[in-house]
């Protein structure tokens, strides 16, 4: 009887280092973009002290392009840009000139739906702070008038506004661009199979390591800790904007932190949107864009818009549903009842 | 023999006396116990079941659950923690102990010694008292992971308790003297 | 003959424990060294801790985050440090204090536990499929 248990117990701690063998990540995390910021690499045929310096570099260049595009910070060249662009053409770096570049692309693609020059409206709202409040309506409607992409004049290296109050909210875009240049020095360094996630902004590329391995868990809208379903993501970038993230009560309305920039008010036809691209920097302009369309309109854009996959949740009659290109559906797996019971009204 | 009868006559008419010196002996356990240091966060004697196993071995199921359940509500109330979370723990906890301790010795006599009742006792508690924390405040699975090496504890934990009980019942001898001998072995 | 055997002595328990007795022991000691085993050689160092103030989530931190914070629970407050990739609670406002006396955390799926204020600290695991499992949000 003790000879068998012995065996037992032996077996069992064998399999066990058998299984811990298979795949060997290193990884390190920091808090970086007002996030939380892993990478995470695979790579066999280098020691763990070459990929944690990779992992360094991919991080240094992610905290360049913080300090340049971090809203908060009074010394960031954006900051330094919504100040002065008005009175006069401000010199801009070049990687915040290719990030500017694209976000009025991304604004002009959307045709407004994601504007880069939401700041103004964004500002009134602070959802960054610790008590934010519904604004009162004329200053919205006052703040309205500098929210246009088409104010944005971008040179060759110089920016300018064409009316002074405009006021530049890279966000998403920023940290996108900067899990794109992450990937891209990986890359560079010789890694092929890593995956940068910056606070449920992601981007994987894959190797035979982990093809087929990688899940990715949609967070479920409404209950902390639960998913809507997950799927299968080998190479590409995913991000979801949900109005979960961000949101106060004020009586007994709620209100979260996705504006529509054409009325200044939260958007309210969508719960969460998650989009699967292949940069990083294009996913999350378009989840906010797609959130603001709201399920129809959102889908008829996905569906023109060539490798680029949506799933949309949104809320009818008090129920969940969902939405999504037919592409990323037929890998995608829902959790059970995840639309089961009914959640609070807007 | 004429000392068993007397003693048997003083059961009978003081049974309420006995149940009520259990209380007072689990109660100083009980309180004795919250204040003396644990070596780790999660192991605790259980000194008050001390009083428990007296009960049930010298007396009878109903005064072991009466001896329990008075023992935890007044405790709480001297620590001054009644109807709080740790209240609900040592209730639940005891009072699971306790029916298991009781079934094991009723129906499992032969089967289980004061030993095994014991230990199935602890165990039956450091489990009950875990589900249910976590069904009260932690609601995190990960506390499960502490199953195995609060099992382990019991096992020593119930062995160190049927010890000092059985010690105890030699000292209780002329206190009680029910009509099989006290221990089942 | 009984009666002797009930010497009361340490080494005389052995000879008291019925076989039932010894099966049980045996079953429960068994059991929990094989969970033990696979639990330790599944869970390395954590790699965040969440935070649990009754009943509901409060916040998730990375474990690399050095930072010291004071959280309001059910009864008063209790001041948390994460630190060196490990956690633990610096002072609490509850009675018995088992929450401070826990020390530190770092592995995955350890805890620790404030009863009376109703503040929970978990460490979360870093399994290798950790990272293959990646949440969007």
């Amino acid at each position: 009887m003790k000879k068998l248990a012995a065996s037992l117990l032996i077996v069992l701690v064998f399999a066990q280092c058998q299984k811990s063998e298979k795949l060997h990540p290193v990884s390190q995390t920091r808090i970086l973009m007002d996030t939380i910021v892993q990478i995470v690499l695979y790579q066999s045929g280098k020691t763990d002290e070459q990929l944690q310096k990779i992992i360094n570099q991919a991080f240094k260049r992610m905290e360049q392009i913080d300090s340049l595009t971090n809203n908060y910070s009074d010394s960031s060249q954006i900051s330094f840009i919504n100040k002065n662009a008005s009175l006069h053409s401000v010199v801009v770096d070049s990687s915040l000139m290719s990030i500017l570049r694209l976000g009025k692309k991304m604004s002009h693609t959307t045709n407004g739906d994601f504007d880069m020059t939401i700041g103004a409206i964004k500002d009134l709202w602070q959802f960054q702070s610790e008590h934010p409040h519904v604004p009162d309506s004329n200053s919205i409607k006052y703040n309205l008038k500098f929210i246009n992409y088409n104010l944005v004049e971008l040179d060759d290296k110089e920016i300018k506004f064409k009316k002074s109050g405009v006021n530049l909210d890279l966000g998403g875009i920023a940290k996108g661009y900067a899990i794109d240049e992450a990937i891209r020095i990986i890359k560079q360094a010789g890694v092929s199979d890593a995956m940068v996630n910056a606070g449920g902004d992601l981007r994987a590329i894959c190797s035979d390591l982990t093809r087929g391995k990688r899940n990715i868990w949609v967070q479920h809208p409404r209950m902390h800790g639960k998913f809507v379903g997950h799927f299968q993501l080998d190479e590409a970038s995913v991000a979801t904007s949900g109005d979960y993230e961000r949101y106060f009560f004020q009586d007994s309305v709620r209100y979260h932190h996705i504006l529509d920039p054409k009325t200044g008010y939260p958007a309210r036809k969508c719960v969460s949107v998650t989009v699967v691209t292949k940069y990083a920097m294009e996913a999350d302009a378009l989840a906010t864009a797609i959130f603001v369309m709201g399920p129809e309109r959102g889908m008829v854009f996905v569906n023109n818009l060539p490798d680029v996959q949506a799933l949309i949740i949104y809320q009818q009659n008090n129920k969940l549903k969902a939405v999504g290109s037919t592409q990323l559906m037929k890998k995608f797996r829902f959790s059970k009842n995840w639309n089961s019971g009914h959640f609070f009204k807007d | 023999m004429s000392s068993l009868n007397k003693t048997v006559s003083v059961r009978r008419n003081s049974r309420f006396t006995q149940i009520a010196l259990l209380i007072g002996v689990g109660l100083i356990l009980f309180v004795f116990e919250s204040f003396i240091p644990r070596p780790l966060p999660w192991v605790k004697l259980g000194f008050a079941h001390i009083a428990t196993l007296l009960a049930l071995y010298l007396l009878d199921s109903s005064a072991a659950l009466i001896v329990v359940v008075s023992r935890i509500f007044l405790g709480s109330i001297l620590l001054g923690s009644f109807f709080n979370p740790t209240f609900l723990l040592s209730l639940s906890g005891g009072l699971c102990a306790t029916l298991i301790m009781v079934f094991a010795k009723e129906k499992l006599n032969k089967v289980f010694s004061i030993f095994g009742v014991s230990i199935l006792g602890a165990v039956t508690h450091n489990l009950t008292q875990l589900i249910v924390a976590n069904w009260l405040i932690i609601n995190k699975n990960e506390i499960f992971y502490l199953i195995p090496l609060m099992t382990l504890t019991a096992i020593i934990t119930g062995t160190i308790i049927a010890f000092i009980s059985q010690l105890l019942f030699s000292r209780f001898s002329n206190f009680s003297l029910q009509n099989s001998s006290p221990l089942p072995k | 003959m009984r009666k002797k055997n009930n010497t009361h002595s340490w080494l005389n328990i052995w000879r008291q424990l019925t076989n039932g007795d010894k099966i049980l022991v045996f079953l429960l000691v068994i059991s929990s060294v094989a969970t033990l085993a696979l639990l330790q050689s599944s869970e390395g160092s954590g790699s965040a801790v969440e935070i649990k103030i009754m009943n509901r989530h409060f916040a998730t931190f990375p474990l690399k985050a050095d930072t010291t914070f004071t959280v309001i629970g059910a009864i008063g407050e209790t001041q948390i440090s994460i630190a060196k990739g490990k956690v633990r609670v610096l002072q609490s406002d509850c009675r018995q204090k088992i929450c401070v006396k826990t020390g530190w955390i770092s592995r995955g799926g350890q805890l620790i536990v404030c009863v009376p204020n109703q503040v929970v600290i978990a460490v979360i695991g870093k399994k290798e499929e950790d990272f293959l499992n990646v949440i969007t949000q």
